[in-house]
């Protein structure tokens, strides 16, 4: 498969309608690790990730053809994916009636007793800090510190201020550094 | 601000610590093409276009016919209620009918004559013990009249 094509070329393989499976499969393969890696850790849990990255293609490839191109097929994806995660979060709380202190030591839990989870003692209390910042300190956080996103792209996927995005990483970081003092 | 954080975070790995099963990524686009199409699938069949058309007229009908229900139990409750009153309210009537009919005038008369007679009896004899002790005791009238 080769996948040397632009964004923008795929699309248009996609729209002309001879082969859409093969330019979808191709948009698959080159964002599919980039989008786990970031529903991932919104919803901690491999499972929850995988049906939430197939549902997030399948809500793509049904809107594909209506993407005008305005913002880039990067973003637009990233965007339908944090939605996906933060709807099954908010479905995950609705169907267990828990509140959100209590979704976050479940995530917790879920991340203790992960056997996808392979970091050292000191990365689980570095995660376990971050899952307790509000949801959306907590992806800003996730998107700058781990995924090295730029705040443009982050304040066009959130549909925030870039101002209003640095000062969420500021008050994260601030956070993070008084929980883990005080561990 | 950046480097000022990640330097804070300078004692922990910066790498990402979740992991998955082997060749994940590599049979993950199929899963996502055998889930488009198993939904694709399932959106094209006939029964569940159907479902998918009728399903707002079906909640329109089923909203309509809720609102209809409600408002039949009420009207039967009010209706229901009025009447029952109707006929406590005979009922008492013809209750009182009857036994008035029965009860002779003359005869709760007696009982009440009766009733008096027995208690200006009482207060005579009560009188009576009264002027006994009085006697007994050797107690002027006229004492007590003073003292109270």
């Amino acid at each position: 498969m080769k996948n040397s094509y632009s964004d923008k070329e795929l699309l248009q393989i996609f729209n002309a309608g001879e082969n859409p499976d093969y330019a979808f499969g191709l948009i698959v393969r080159r964002y599919q690790e980039k989008l786990y890696w970031h529903i991932r850790k919104i919803v901690i849990s491999h499972e929850d990730a995988n049906d939430v990255i197939q549902e997030t293609f399948i809500k793509a490839w049904n809107n594909l053809g209506n993407f005008r191109g305005d913002s880039k097929l990067f973003t637009w994806l990233f965007r339908i994916a944090t939605n996906e995660a933060l709807s099954h979060l908010k479905r995950s709380r609705r169907k267990t009636w828990i509140p959100f202190i209590d979704l976050e030591n479940k995530l917790e839990n879920i991340m203790e007793g992960d056997y996808y989870f392979d970091g050292d003692e000191s990365q689980l209390k570095f995660q376990k800090a971050i899952l307790k910042l509000p949801e959306k300190q907590r992806l800003v956080f996730n998107m700058k510190y781990f995924d090295e996103m730029k705040y443009d792209e982050i304040a066009e996927i959130l549909d925030t201020s870039v101002g209003a995005l640095k000062a969420s990483y500021h008050h994260a970081v601030k956070k993070i550094k008084e929980l883990l003092m005080n561990d | 601000m950046e480097t000022q954080s990640e330097q804070e975070f300078s004692g922990l790995k910066k790498e990402n610590p979740f992991k998955v099963t082997d060749n994940y990524f590599d049979n993950l686009p199929e899963m996502i093409q055998v889930s488009i199409n198993k939904r694709e699938k399932a959106a094209g069949m006939p029964a569940t276009r159907i479902i998918k058309y009728l399903k707002p007229h079906l909640a329109l009908a089923a909203a309509i016919l809720g609102f209809a229900l409600i408002g039949y139990t009420g009207f039967r409750y009010f209706i229901n209620r009025n009447s029952d009153s109707q006929i406590r309210n005979q009922e008492i009537a013809e209750y009182m009918d009857f036994y008035s009919n029965d009860v002779d005038n003359t005869i709760i008369m007696e009982l009440l004559k009766e009733q008096e007679q027995q208690s200006i009896e009482t207060d005579d004899d009560l009188s009576e013990e009264i002027i006994d002790y009085l006697l007994n005791e050797n107690i002027d009238i006229y004492t007590i009249a003073n003292q109270l």
